[in-house]
Order: C-alpha cells, then structure tokens, then sequence
C-alpha cells in the first residue's frame, strides 16, 4: 500500500500561442490561451496512479487557485486519483515558488501520505523549485529530475537525471517528495468512464485560514522572488546557415567557434 | 436558454482534444496516403469509452447522449482527426439502433460488446439501383423455416473488413407503388455469414475506412437477427437519421474549425509583397465569412444534439446542421487551400486528405438534395418534390 499526494499546477500553452504581455508588465495575456495541467505534473499523476493500481493505497491531488483549477483536478480524478484538494485565499495571489511550497505544506501536513510527487518544473514559469522547497519546509527528503520510480515496502528505489546524460541511482526511505520529470511513463488518457465518475464529484475547497498559515506568509509579501516585468527578448540577428558536407560543415562552425573565442 | 457547457461537457471536449493530440498530424497524412486504417487511433476510442459514449452504463456503455457524442466529434475533428464514419457505422447505425429499437436480448447480446470494441458494424442500404430512394431496395429476405435468407447485392458499402455486424435493409415483401413504405426489414446480419462475398471499389477519396460491393447469396439470418418488426423496417431506419445526419455535421464543422485554423496560421506568418498575406481583404475576408458561418453551424449542431437527448422533435435542426456543415465546411476547407496558395495542394500541408472528405458529407449518408426536399416538405409544408 502507497499514499501518494501529487501537487498539480494549471497552465496555459503557449506552445504554440503568440504570448502578449499585459500593460502594466507583469502577467501575460491569456484570455485567448487554452490551460491545461502542467505536462510535468501529468506525469507525476500518471506516475502515482500506477504505484497505487500496483501497490494499493491512496492518490491525492492538490492544487492552488481559483475555480478553474477545479477542471484539472477532475482530470486527475477522472484518471483514476481518489481524492482532490484546491487550495485557494486571495491571500494566495502573486506567490512565488517559495509561498506556494508553504501553502502547499501547510495542507500536506496535516494529511497521510508516503511520498509527494510534483513535477520537476512547470511550463509556464519555470522556475523548478516549489517541489524541493515543499520537501525542505516538510523536513523530508527529496530528488529532483526523477525519471524512474520503485517502490517496495516503504522504500522507494529511484533514478536522477543528471547533467551531460549522466543517472543516478537511489534509495530514499519514505516519507520523501520527487520531483518528476517527463517521459517517465506514458500518461493515459481521459476517458469516458472516468468523466462519468467524477464529474458531479465536489471538490473541497480550503482557505488559509483552513490550513493553518496567515497571509502575510503568502502572496507577494511572503514570496522571495519579486516579479518586475515581463519582456519578450529581441529578435535575434538573422541565422547563418551552414552548407556542405558533415565533415567541411564541422570544419566551418569550429572555425567560426574559434574566431569567436570559444576555445 | 442556456449556451454554457456542463463541468462534464468540458471535461469532454478538452479529453477528445488530449486523445487526438496524442497523434501527430503526420500520422494522419501518411494513413491517408497508404490508405491504412488508423487502428492505434480506434484502439484509443474503444478503450477510453468513446464508442459506447451513447450507450447506458448498465450495457457497458458511458451513459451520455447525442450532445457529448458530437461535441467529442466536433473538437476530434477540429484537431484534424478523421472520425466521420467511426462514429456514424458502429455507435449511430450499431449502437443507436440496438439501443432503440433492438429486442432486449439484442441489448444485452450487442450493446456491452458495442462498447468494449468486440463488435463494429457497417451499414448497408445502397444498391446500384436504390441509394437516395430506398425504397426501391432489391434485396430481398425471404422466409425459410425459423430463418430470413437474404440474396440481392449492396453497393459502397463502408468498413466490412473491419466490422463483425451489418445493419442489412431488406425487402420482406414487394414493393408496391401503392404501399410505398410497407415491406422494408431490417436484419442484423454477421459478416462472415456462409453466402456473403465483397469486392472493394475504388474511391477517389483518401478515405480511411474503403468501400464494397457486398453480395448476399442465400444468406441465411436467424429471425431473432431481425431488427425491429417485418415489414416495417422504416420506423428504426428513420430513427438513426438524425443522430446520423448530426455525425456528418460534426464531421463537417470541426473539419472546417481545423482547417480555418490553419489558414489563419499561415495567412498571419507568409509574406509575398511586403505585408502577410493575411492583411489582403482577399484572403481575410473569405476566412472571416466562413468563420463565421461555421459558429453559426456549430449552435444548430448542438441545438439537434441536445433536443435530440430530450427526445423532442430534432429533424429540422439535425438536416440543416449537416446541409450546412457540407456545405459552408467545403466552403471553408477551399478558402484555406486557396490561402495556402500552391503549398495547400500538397499532402503535406494537411488540407487535401480533409478537402476530399469533406466533400463527401456532401453526398453521403444522405446528398444535400434530399435534405432540402426534406426541409422543403416537412420544415416548409411544401409539396413533395420527388
Ligand atoms: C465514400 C462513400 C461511402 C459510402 N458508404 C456507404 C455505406 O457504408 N453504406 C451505404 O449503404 N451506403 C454508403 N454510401 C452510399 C451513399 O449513401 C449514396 O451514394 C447516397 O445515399 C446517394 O445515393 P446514390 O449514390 O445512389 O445517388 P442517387 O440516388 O442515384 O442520386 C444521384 C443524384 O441525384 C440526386 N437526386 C436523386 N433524387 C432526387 C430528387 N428527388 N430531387 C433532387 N435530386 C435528386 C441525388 O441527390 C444525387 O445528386 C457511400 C457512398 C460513398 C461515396
């Protein structure tokens, strides 16, 4: 039996939107953007669901705002997790990673778990931080970039991606958080049976009150990253294309490296 | 008057548009060109519930309507999968018509197997000399025993090579000119049955599902096989039409969705004189028009889907939405090969595989014709114009 809380994160593609950034600088213009759950979080859902179809036990999802989070959290429920939980306080507004790992810890306390699955950075800041910063505030363990995870008998047997196509492999005892990265499984998909299950399902809602944490610990004031602005970076110079064969193209680009000062 | 879409509605939309973006428009393009069954794309449908989508939980269906069907099929189609006639054989001609007019032992023999993928249908009532006048079928099923046997041939006949069931429409008793109607059966008939042979036909389109002649030799289909009552086929047969008809629609509208989007894409970024193309009225306008006939379509759909589920009176809705859908949706895949100039004749650029579909809505199931006499004499009260 495995307990696994995942925390989920809504946002919007801009895969392939054109991204136009707000008059006073600081947000994105998304009434036009279609949102959806974080790709990296997708795995991690897809991830504990697996563990507890194999093992038994308990997939919670959390996630933090508004409403429209909802819709993210049926689509965990609907895959197949038991339980959801959003989080939401206009104290909550304007929170950096480090704020959203205290609201999230203050909810995840209090709750029964194994280990926490988040994913190793979300698509649309990126900033790949909440699920490390979550874990240090628990006072539990964690591994980031986790592409493969075991779990036997409370001990869970996982893989690090490391830099230059380097892994690494460990033994975390639980409880512990893993920050989960793309590609470690194939998630499902939404299906019919899924959506009938869970649609009229309420999904509780708690405030900061609820969970224990005041408002000046959240939002802008309780954040460590002060967002400035937002800007587009400008075009770069036009691209140099480089012909010929492998062997005079390779020929080319180092000469071109060298005159740079690469080497 | 309520336009929002239900939590579930939702949650239904944006899986189809998960499902289909889980294959990459290059899969399609190749399937169409090798003329090759998307199978790993059906597998998905059957295993996440889609084609029992209509059918009730308790026959192991997903116990939704017409509504979710076509807003499923509608946002498919918007990503450019080609799900026309995977939903209008097995769920509307199978699922639809076991599920309304099929005796209870039919329910609970086909409607689970519907749902779970074991069993997809074709449909047969073309013949060379009957197509929009069905009435005139030849084929015939005479009485022998406790047994039909069927002997006459059908014509265009989609998917048999993948279906374990066709949906056969028969004649019982002559056709009088006198008594139109009366004599029409339909049977649910195995298509490996001893007597049963196919050809395929060659149809210009890049269809995915291929078409057959289908001849039936003393066939012979236990009386329990029958659908509905002798004699009077008609009433299940008029049944199906519309959620048929509503099937062709959504083909249509998210075929047109899918390729407006394309267009506009590419009429943004491409450049000839000094501005994007997009800037001309030449290009923007007609783009403009049918974005804003297919919205207008889209509504209708919904409207037949929906009263359709309430079990109101939905043939006019249901016949404008897929006149109009074929209609304004050809319209819109042509304006967005035009935009895409040369480009847009190329496989590659996605548009031929759909523009030749899309022109098929026009004339199957039902051709535009018919639907218009049907608006003219049941919408309008006019005299019957055939
Ligand atoms: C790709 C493809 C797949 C198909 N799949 C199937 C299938 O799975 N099962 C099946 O049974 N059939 C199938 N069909 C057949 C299709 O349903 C028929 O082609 C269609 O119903 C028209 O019938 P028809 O071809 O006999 O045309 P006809 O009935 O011969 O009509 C010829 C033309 O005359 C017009 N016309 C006829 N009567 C009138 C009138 N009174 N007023 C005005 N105009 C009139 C028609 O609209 C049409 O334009 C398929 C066809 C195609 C092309």
């Amino acid at each position: 039996m495995v307990d696994i809380i995942v925390c989920v994160k809504r946002v919007p593609d801009t895969s392939e939107a054109e991204v136009i950034i707000k008059d006073d600088k600081r947000a994105i213009k998304d009434a036009d953007l279609t949102f959806d759950i974080n790709e990296w979080d997708n795995y991690a859902i897809e991830e504990a669901i697996l563990k507890k179809e194999a093992l038994g036990g308990k997939v919670t999802v959390i996630g933090v705002g508004g409403e429209e989070v909802n819709e993210v959290l049926r689509r965990c429920l609907a895959k197949g997790a038991d339980e959801a939980i959003r989080l939401t306080d206009p104290a909550f507004d304007g929170s950096d990673g480090y704020a959203i790992a205290k609201i999230l810890s203050a909810a995840i306390k209090d709750l029964q778990y194994d280990f926490v699955f988040t994913g190793a950075q979300a698509g649309d800041d990126s900033y790949g931080v909440t699920g490390q910063m979550l874990a240090e505030i628990l006072g539990i363990p964690h591994a980031t970039m986790v592409t493969k995870v075991d779990i036997n008998n409370g001990t869970a047997r996982i893989r690090r991606e490391l830099e230059g196509g380097l892994e690494e492999v460990d033994e975390i005892n639980k409880p512990a958080v893993f920050c989960i990265q793309t590609g470690l499984n194939e998630p499902r998909y939404v299906s019919i049976m899924g959506i009938r299950k869970v649609s009229k399902k309420e999904i509780p809602v708690k405030a900061a009150a609820d969970i224990g944490i005041s408002a000046d610990e959240v939002g802008e004031v309780g954040s460590m990253v002060k967002l400035e602005e937002f800007s587009i970076p400008p075009a770069g110079e036009l691209a140099e294309m480089i012909e010929g064969t492998p062997d005079e193209a390779a020929g080319k680009l180092a000469a071109i490296l060298k005159e740079k000062g690469a080497f | 008057m309520r336009f929002e879409l239900t939590d579930e509605q939702r949650m239904i939309k944006s899986a189809a548009a998960e499902l289909a973006q889980g294959f990459e428009e290059e899969y399609w393009i190749e399937k169409s060109r090798g003329n090759e069954y998307p199978r790993e794309f059906y597998d998905e449908l059957v295993k996440n519930g889609w084609i029992g989508i209509a059918i009730p939980e308790e026959y192991g269906g997903g116990g939704m309507g017409m509504l979710e069907m076509v807003l499923g099929m509608v946002e498919f189609g918007n990503q450019g999968a080609d799900v026309g006639l995977m939903f209008v054989l097995t769920p509307v001609f199978g699922g639809l018509s076991v599920l309304k007019h099929g005796s209870e032992q039919q329910k609970e023999e086909l409607l689970p197997k519907i749902a779970n993928g074991d069993m997809r249908f074709c449909f047969g009532i073309t013949e060379p000399d009957a197509g929009s006048n069905a009435l005139k079928t030849t084929t015939t099923a005479g009485k022998r025993g406790d047994n039909y046997v069927i002997n006459g041939k059908k014509t265009l006949i989609s998917g048999i090579d993948l279906a374990q069931k066709m949906l056969v429409v028969t004649r019982t008793m002559p056709y009088d000119p006198k008594h139109k109607v009366a004599g029409i059966t339909l049977f649910l008939v195995d298509v490996d049955s001893p007597g049963i042979d196919t050809s395929e036909l060659d149809v210009g389109l890049s269809l995915l599902e291929k078409q057959y002649e289908v001849f039936f030799d003393d066939v012979e289909v236990p009386a329990e096989n029958m659908l509905g009552e002798e004699h009077r086929g008609l009433i299940p047969l008029f049944d199906t039409l519309n959620p048929e008809r509503m099937t062709g629609a959504s083909n249509g509208v998210g075929f047109a969705n899918f390729a407006i989007n394309k267009a506009v894409e590419y009429a943004k970024m491409r450049q000839v004189f000094d501005v994007p193309i997009g800037s001309h009225q030449g290009i923007q306008f007609p783009l403009a028009d049918s974005r804003a006939k297919i919205d207008a379509v889209e509504l209708l759909l919904y409207k037949a889907a929906y009263l359709y589920d309430k079990g109101m009176p939905c043939g006019r809705e249901a016949n404008t939405a897929k006149y109009l859908a074929s209609e304004f949706g050809f319209e819109a895949v042509d304006r967005a090969v035009q935009t895409m100039g040369g480009y847009g004749l190329t496989e590659e650029a996605g548009l031929m595989r759909v523009w030749k579909n899309i022109r098929l809505i026009k004339t199957a199931p039902v051709t535009n014709q018919l639907v218009l006499a049907y608006i003219g004499q049941h919408v309008l009260g006019m005299p019957k114009s055939y």
